[in-house]
């Protein structure tokens, strides 16, 4: 339950939020007046199934963040990829496919960032008192 | 605070008294540390036992259902189970990391983030561990005593 809390909330709501801000934008952009409900929907159980593979993914020992970042990198971006062909959440053009990506790679790396930061700052904390030992 | 040493050589038995009008969290920090001096666990290497007292162990961890326990230099196995000897460490300065360690934090040198909302901890001697999400709180908590 902690772990849901302090975890998997926070990357699910910040997940959501930048997703839907960044093709809102990106419609907009295009022409689009509105976004569907069930696309919201669908957004929303993919950040879940995100959620789980991050879960999994804790449970192998990488090396360095580097691998980590770049494994869950790959496998969420396919996963996203193949969610965006077969629920037909984007056209399967050249610009559709690069615009995507970059928003994607935006709110991945915002995650990522939030979450380095907040272990950073943990990390600081806990230097601090063995500092102050 | 005052430091006196008594030396004299017809003193059998190092004793130490702390005189105080009342015992905070720094005191008991230190009186925790002095603790460990008094403590030493059996455990085994090349089926001999040995006697290592608690200052000496950096860490212990169960690998494949043993308990080893490791110093600067030395991996000693140790019949008791992690969970054993986490309760009887616990008012030293040993704090559980994860599923597998507990460790000796007169021996933590500093801590980095890592992979997946967990913490590498640098020992005094170079070792790095994990410490797991589950187990950050504790360590803290153990810090600030």
């Amino acid at each position: 339950m902690k772990q849901i809390i302090k975890i998997y909330l926070p990357s699910a709501c910040i997940t959501f939020t930048l997703s839907m801000l960044g093709t809102t934008i990106l419609n907009l952009i295009k022409g689009y007046p509105y976004q569907s409900n069930g696309w919201i929907l669908a957004l929303f159980g993919f950040i879940v199934i995100i959620d789980l593979i991050d879960l999994g993914l804790s449970y192998i020992n990488f090396n360095s963040y580097k691998a980590y970042f770049v494994v869950e990198l790959i496998l969420t971006y396919t996963l996203m990829l193949a969610a965006g062909y077969f629920g037909h959440w984007f056209s399967f053009t050249l610009a559709s496919i690069v615009s995507v990506s970059i928003i994607y790679l935006i709110v991945y790396c915002c995650v990522h960032g939030y979450f380095y930061k907040m272990r950073r700052y943990e990390a600081d904390e806990i230097n601090a008192l063995l500092n102050s030992q | 605070m005052k430091l006196t040493i008594h030396q004299d050589e017809q003193i059998k038995e190092t004793e130490i008294v702390i005189n105080c009008s009342y015992v905070d969290n720094r005191l008991e920090k230190l009186s925790n540390y002095i603790r460990q001096y008094t403590f030493s666990l059996e455990c085994e290497s090349d089926n001999k036992i040995y006697q290592i007292p608690l200052e000496e162990i950096f860490y212990a961890e169960t690998v494949d259902g043993k308990t080893f326990l490791y110093t600067k230099e030395h991996t000693y196995l140790c019949r008791q189970s992690l969970t054993t000897l986490e309760d009887r460490l616990k008012h030293m300065t040993f704090v559980r990391i994860s599923k597998s360690c507990i460790l000796n934090i007169s021996h933590l040198k500093c801590v980095a983030p890592f992979v997946n909302h967990r913490l590498k901890a640098e020992l005094t001697n170079g070792e790095q561990l994990i410490i797991s999400r589950n187990y950050i709180d504790a360590l803290k908590a153990q810090l600030r005593k």
